[in-house]
C-alpha cells in the first residue's frame, strides 16, 4: 500500500484515548497534519495538552486508539510489534528530554550502538559516530562516559546518535527541558545545521519558546486537538 | 567484541559493591565446594589405599568356585604356572600364596569365627600390610597370628595356646593346635576382628587332609599380587592371564573385582561431590537472581529508552542473559584457582582430625587427611555454574521482556 500523498509524515484522525480508575481520558482526539521532508517543525501547547502522546504514537512507541499514520509511506499504525521496532531502528531517530544515554557506553559507543544493532561493521560505524560527534562539536570527547559530560553535552551526543542510522525523521520530546539558555542555542543550532546539511526532518515537541522560534512550522495542539 | 557483552560486562560493575558481594560469594562457594571434594576424594583414595593394602591386595588369582561360595574343595588348579607367570612379569611387585578356611578359633573359655590365612609370612608381608603391622611377636613360620582386637576380644596374648577347629577338603572336622606368636594393629578394625595368620607350610597338610598329590602341587586357594603401577593394572593382568597356557577354571580379578564395594564408593563419590557442588550452586544462584532483579529494577527507564531506539526484546533478553551469565562466572575462577591451592597446599601438610582418629581406625585411615587435587571436576562445575547462572536469569529476563517502553521511561 503506498502513501496518499508525499509528505514525510502523515497523521490521519489519530485519536488517542487511556483508560483510567477516573475514566477515559482523551488525550489526543483527530488530530491530522502532513510534514514536509526536511522540515524543522515544532509541536507546542502546555503540559498536559498531548504532544508527547501524540509524538510516541508517531514514534512507534504507542498504539493509537484510531486514525492512521504515514512515515515516508509506510503506514506505521499497521505494522506489527516487531515490524514497528525495525522500522523505528531505521527510520526513526529518538532525543529525549532526560537524554537517556547508557551510562556505561563512552560517547562513541552511544553513537555506534543503534548502527550496531543495524549490523553496520565496526570501523564504519565508529567513523560515523566520530563524525558525528564533530559535528555536535564534541571532538575529543567522544571516550567520554555520559557522567563526564554537561547536561548540554550529553544532549549533545543523544542528537548524534538520533542521527546515527540516518533516519528520515528525528523525533525530540522537550529536548531542551533540561538546558540552560547557553546550551539550547548551543543544540538548536547543530540541530539545525544537521537538518540543512542532511536534510533529516525534525518534530520537537516543546513548550519552550527559544525553540519554537526557531521553528519553520509550527502544529499547536490544545486539549488533545490541533488549534488553527 | 559485541557491544552487547560489554554493556552486559559493565552494566555488572555500575553497582561494584553489590556486584562485588555476589562474585565473592560464589567465589567462596566455588573454592568451599572444591576443597570439600578434596578433601573427601582424599578421605575416599586413603580408604581405598589401606583396603587394597590391607586385605583386598591389588589383584588375585583363583578358582571360580572359590570365588562364587568360598569352598574349601576349589583349589587354584596348577599354581606353579601361575606364579612363574607372575615371576616372568616385570610389573609385578611381588605375590603371595594363601588357603583361606572359615574357623573357630578357641582360647581359653572364650571362641571367635575368624577366617584362617594360610600364608608364606615373607611373601605375605610383601603384598600385604598387616604382617608389616605386627606389634607384639612376629608373622612366624609355627605359630599364628591374630588381629589386636581379636586378640583384646579374647583375652589372648603372646605365648598363648589355642585351638583352630576347621573343615579339610574331604569335609573332616581338624582341630589343631597352635601358640599365638604375633600381634598386629594398624589395619581396619573390621579386619583386625576375624583374620588370623597361620603358616601355610604348617596348615596346608592339615587342610588338603594328607592328599599327597594336592601337596605336591602345591595347592592353594589364592595367588594376591601387587603391582608396580595400578593405573596399568588392567594391562599387566591381560598379559598374565596371556601367559598361561592352561588357566582351566582359574580367574584373574583386579581389586574392583575383589572389592566392588570400594570401586562403587569410587563411583558414587564422583556423583555425591558434584550433587554435593550443585547444592552450593544452586544455594547462590538465588542471590544472583535477586541481584539481577534489583538491576532490572533499577534499569526500568534505562530498558525502556534501548527499546525505543530498536533494541528487540530478544536482544534485552539476551542482554540480562549476559549480564547473569557473566556475574556468574566471575567468581568462578577465583574460586577454582584458591580451592586448587588450598588443596596444593595442605595435600602436603596434611589436616589432623583431632577427636574421629578412633572412628577413622575403623576404617584403617589415620586421622591426617591428605586433599586431593580434582581437576576433572572443574569442567563440570563449570557446566553448573553455566546451567544455574542460565536458569537464574530467566526469570529476570523474562521480568525484563514485559516492560513497556513508554511506560519504563516515564519511571523516575
Amino acid at each position: 500500500m503506498s502513501a496518499p500523498s508525499q509528505p514525510l509524515l502523515r497523521v490521519d484522525h489519530v485519536v488517542k484515548t487511556y483508560e483510567s480508575s477516573a475514566g477515559p481520558v482523551h488525550a489526543v482526539q483527530g488530530v491530522s497534519l502532513d510534514l514536509q521532508r526536511g522540515a524543522f517543525a515544532a509541536l507546542v501547547g502546555p503540559s498536559g495538552c498531548g504532544k508527547t502522546t501524540l509524538l510516541n504514537a508517531i514514534g512507534g512507541l504507542d498504539r493509537v486508539t484510531s486514525g492512521q499514520i504515514w512515515i515516508d509511506g509506510t503506514e506505521i499504525t499497521a505494522l506489527t510489534d516487531r515490524e514497528t521496532i525495525e522500522f523505528r531502528l531505521h527510520r526513526i531517530g529518538f532525543v529525549f528530554q532526560a537524554y537517556n544515554l547508557v551510562p556505561v557506553l563512552n560517547a562513541w559507543e552511544n553513537v555506534a550502538f543503534v548502527m550496531e544493532l543495524q549490523g553496520i561493521g565496526v570501523r564504519d560505524r565508529r567513523d560515523r559516530a566520530f563524525e558525528l560527534l564533530a559535528a555536535v562539536g564534541l571532538t575529543g570527547k567522544e571516550l567520554q562516559r555520559p557522567s563526564q559530560l554537561s547536561g548540554g553535552q550529553q544532549q549533545r551526543v543523544a542528537v548524534a546518535r538520533a542521527l546515527a542510522s540516518r533516519p528520515s525523521l528525528v523525533l525530540a520530546d522537550e529536548p531542551t527541558a533540561n538546558l540552560d539558555s547557553k546550551s539550547t542555542e548551543t543544540l538548536l543550532d547543530i540541530m539545525r545545521d544537521l537538518n540543512h546539511q542532511e536534510g533529516t526532518t525534525f518534530l520537537f515537541s516543546t513548550h519552550d519558546q527559544r525553540v519554537i522560534n526557531r521553528a519553520e512550522t509550527i502544529f499547536r495542539l490544545e486539549d488533545g486537538q490541533l488549534a488553527r | 567484541m559485541n557491544l552487547l557483552i560489554q554493556m552486559a560486562w559493565r552494566n555488572i560493575w555500575r553497582s561494584p559493591w553489590r556486584s562485588g558481594v555476589v562474585v565473592g560469594s560464589m567465589a567462596l562457594g566455588v573454592w568451599a565446594g572444591v576443597f570439600m571434594m578434596g578433601l573427601a576424594q582424599g578421605v575416599n583414595d586413603a580408604r581405598t589405599a589401606a583396603a587394597l593394602d590391607d586385605y583386598v591386595g591389588h589383584a588375585q588369582i583363583t578358582d571360580s568356585n572359590f570365588t562364587a561360595n568360598q569352598d574349601v574343595q576349589a583349589l587354584l588348579a596348577q599354581p606353579a604356572q601361575w606364579t612363574a607367570a607372575l615371576d616372568a612379569n616385570p610389573e609385578v611387585e611381588s605375590w603371595s600364596e594363601r588357603l583361606v578356611l572359615m574357623a573357630v578359633l578357641q582360647a581359653g573359655a572364650a571362641s571367635a569365627p575368624v577366617q584362617i590365612l594360610a600364608v608364606d609370612p615373607e611373601r605375605e608381608s610383601r603384598v600385604f600390610t598387616a604382617p608389616r603391622n605386627v606389634v607384639e611377636g612376629e608373622l612366624s613360620s609355627e605359630g599364628i597370628t591374630l588381629g589386636q582386637k581379636l586378640a583384646e576380644q579374647l583375652g589372648a596374648g603372646l605365648g598363648d595356646r589355642v585351638v583352630l577347629s576347621f573343615q579339610d577338603v574331604r569335609g573332616e572336622i581338624h582341630t589343631v593346635l597352635f601358640a599365638v606368636e604375633g600381634i598386629y594393629d594398624g589395619v581396619s578394625n573390621l579386619i583386625e576382628g576375624v583374620q588370623v595368620y597361620a603358616p601355610l607350610a604348617a596348615l596346608a597338610p592339615e587342610v588338603l587332609g594328607g592328599d599327597s598329590l594336592a601337596m605336591a602341587r602345591g595347592a592353594v586357594h589364592q595367588i594376591h599380587f601387587r603391582v608396580q603401577n595400578l593405573d596399568s593394572l588392567d594391562a599387566t593382568v591381560a598379559a598374565i592371564q596371556g601367559a598361561v597356557a592352561e588357566p582351566g577354571s582359574a580367574i584373574v580379578r583386579t581389586w574392583r573385582g575383589i572389592s566392588p564395594d570400594l570401586s562403587y564408593a569410587d563411583e558414587v563419590l564422583a556423583q555425591s561431590l558434584l550433587l554435593f557442588m550443585a547444592v552450593i550452586l544452586f544455594a547462590m544462584a538465588f542471590g544472583i537472581l535477586n541481584t539481577m532483579l534489583m538491576a532490572i529494577l533499577e534499569r526500568t527507564r534505562e530498558l525502556g529508552m534501548l527499546m525505543a531506539i530498536g533494541l528487540t526484546r530478544r536482544k534485552i533478553f539476551r542482554l540480562v542473559v549476559w549480564e547473569t551469565l557473566l556475574l556468574s562466572f566471575a567468581g568462578m575462577p577465583i574460586g577454582l584457582i584458591l580451592g586448587h591451592v588450598t588443596i596444593a597446599v595442605t595435600s602436603r601438610t596434611g589436616i589432623t582430625l583431632d577427636g574421629v582418629d578412633k572412628g577413622l581406625a575403623e576404617f584403617g585411615l589415620q586421622s591426617t587427611i591428605y586433599p586431593v587435587s580434582v581437576p576433572e571436576y572443574y569442567l563440570p562445575i563449570a557446566v553448573l555454574v553455566a546451567v544455574l547462572g542460565l536458569l537464574s536469569s530467566l526469570y529476570p529476563a523474562r521480568k525484563a521482556l514485559k516492560l513497556n517502553p513508554i511506560e519504563s521511561m516515564r519511571v523516575l
